[in-house]
């Protein structure tokens, strides 16, 4: 039965629903999906949250890594990432009596702490990690390679966490550039490079999961051939390195779906199903407020690219219907009706 | 035939005699499919002689295997003089060319006649039934589209979600409160819920709240499908 779970939330979390606007191309991730399906067999919802079930115990601590950041652009990231990195952060803690530490580059502050308070989590300091329920510690991930790399180790050897969970976070290329999906140039020196907590991890024995649905982030280096095969500058970016955008950046479990947030919802529907307990995943109202948190200090729409309160040109309204559907795959799922025929 | 009544009222079309036809707009004709072979075949005639229809469509109808009988998902058989033989209405509508579209979730309705051989693979009940006539639930009707879906309502519901993207208007198919009335007015005159198998105001075990979700994201795809934002990055 989980798997078959695991099935129909990896299906919902697929279809799309993005508004057409210029630039952007559809369809890509139901086939990114296929590709990550193929590669690791099971549903992929099914498989993180097994696994987090597995690896992660009360008052252990999970790390979360999100968060987007351009100056022009972006400068206080996008709702895509950070929302679904926190309902994660809500999930390992109803479900697993984790504390989380999120972990987004400074620019972001505002809209994670925002996001934070709205989901109901506590935001507290480090030292309170073991002594109160139920935190959340914020930090921040330092631009550039060098100071990506030592802060990488930091986290690490300071919060020990059972499992790190990525959630739209940029990795890099066969060349070591990062990308946006529409083939353009990230500096690394103007974001957090946080794939360098990746070659510790393997080192340590922990878990670490992907989520993402443009083929640049952190996890899409499962399906590597397949992105550079799929996406519009897979193989050939706009940048002089002229590699694409494809990241190698593999995690040990890559959740694609059509918009990452809907990853990271997907695995914590999968966890209150195996957990027989649906409010270990958050609710419409929680949603409404995450969303608007997260605008109302400046996270864009990935769309309109204005701080509109929507998740890649999906409404609130979208979101909540796409929450209520998820609960109810889990409430169904664990009921048994009685039939009389 | 309370609950039909009801849910054409819920929908908010018109209820109206044959005779209103082509003199009132959005009228919706409620006609009684009498049961048995004879009489189904002769009303499927009558159904096509009397109204000319351009489409027919055929939700959850259940359709004959290949020895000519009916069965539940469950491989049961459906006394056949005790249900409205419907499946008359395909060769007619063969032989006057007019579309036909099938919806159904379980392998022996209407339509599933285009997937038969995967249904006799696929279904619990597709190859051996439980009645005396052994040879599976798998319907031969076939429809000239067939919309699979996990539920059947559903299968309509894309069509409409479809149309409405089509035609450039998302109301073209129905809201989340026309929703919740026409599953409430249905229960409300004893329509069962598929999985409980009482009048609960479900569908197939799922909520209304559920349903509403469900027709939300569909209005979703089409007004987002629709929509052309403006982005300057």
């Amino acid at each position: 039965m989980p798997k078959i779970i695991g099935e129909n939330i990896d299906t919902l979390c697929n279809f799309q629903m993005l508004p057409g606007s210029g630039d952007l191309t559809r369809g890509e991730t139901q086939k990114f999906y296929k590709a990550a399906r193929q590669a690791q067999k099971d549903p992929l919802t099914y498989l993180a949250a097994t696994a987090l079930a597995e690896r992660v115990k009360p008052g252990d601590n999970v790390l979360i890594v999100t968060g987007a950041r351009n100056e022009l652009v972006l400068p206080y990231g996008e709702t895509d990432g950070p929302i679904g990195g926190v309902a994660l952060a809500r999930a390992c803690y109803f479900g697993l009596g984790a504390n989380s530490i999120v972990t987004v580059e400074e620019s972001n502050k505002e809209p994670t702490e925002a996001t934070i308070r709205a989901s109901g989590l506590y935001l507290r300091e480090p030292d309170m990690l073991g002594k109160v329920q139920g935190i959340c510690v914020l930090d921040f991930y330092p631009l550039g390679p060098e100071a990506g790399k030592q802060h990488a180790r930091w986290l690490m050897d300071t919060y020990n966490p059972k499992a790190i969970m990525f959630i739209e976070k940029h990795g890099p290329n066969a060349k070591g550039h990062f990308h946006t999906v529409t083939g353009r140039e990230i500096d690394m020196n103007g974001m957090a490079n946080t794939q360098y907590l990746l070659e510790i991890a393997k080192e340590q024995d922990v878990v670490t999961i992907g989520m993402g649905d443009g083929g640049n982030e952190i996890g899409n280096g499962v399906i590597y051939d397949a992105v550079r095969e799929i996406s519009p500058w897979g193989k050939k970016c706009l940048c002089p390195c002229n590699d694409g955008i494809a990241t190698v950046s593999a995690t040990d479990i890559f959740v694609a779906t059509s918009i990452s947030n809907w990853g990271a919802y997907g695995i914590c529907a999968m966890l209150a199903f195996l957990k027989k307990d649906v409010n270990i995943m958050h609710d419409e109202d929680t949603e409404r407020r995450m969303v608007e948190a997260c605008a109302y200090f400046g996270s864009v729409d990935g769309i309109a690219m204005i701080p509109l309160p929507k998740v890649d040109g999906i409404s609130i309204k979208g979101g909540q219907a796409f929450v209520t559907l998820l609960r109810e795959l889990v409430v169904n799922g664990l009921s048994n009706v009685a039939r009389h025929v | 035939m309370q609950f039909f009544d009801a849910v054409i009222r819920a929908s908010g079309l018109y209820l109206r005699e044959p005779e209103a036809l082509g003199k009132v707009s959005g009228v919706c004709v409620l006609d009684t499919y009498p049961l048995g072979l004879r009489a189904g075949q002769e009303h499927a005639k009558y159904l096509i002689d009397t109204y000319s229809p351009k489409a027919i469509i055929f939700i959850e109808k259940h359709g004959p295997n290949a020895k000519g009988r009916f069965h539940s998902v469950t491989g049961r058989e459906i006394d056949m003089s005790k249900m409205a033989n419907t499946h008359y209405l395909l060769d007619l509508a063969k032989e006057r060319d007019i579309l036909t579209i099938g919806m159904g979730d379980g392998g022996n309705e209407i339509g599933n006649g285009i997937i038969y051989e995967q249904v006799r693979k696929i279904t619990a009940w597709g190859e051996k039934c439980q009645c005396p006539c052994g040879d599976g639930i798998a319907t031969v009707a076939a429809t000239d589209v067939f919309f699979a879906a996990s539920i059947s309502n559903w299968g309509a519901y894309g069509i409409a979600a479809m149309l409405a993207f089509l035609k450039g208007n998302v109301d073209i198919m129905h809201d989340e409160e026309t929703e919740r009335r026409m599953v409430e007015a249905c229960a409300y005159y004893g329509s069962v819920d598929g999985l409980y198998n009482i009048p609960l105001p479900r569908v197939d075990g799922i909520s209304l709240k559920g349903g509403q979700a469900f027709v939300t994201l569909l209005r979703e795809i089409v007004k987002n499908g629709l929509a052309n934002v403006a982005r300057h990055v």
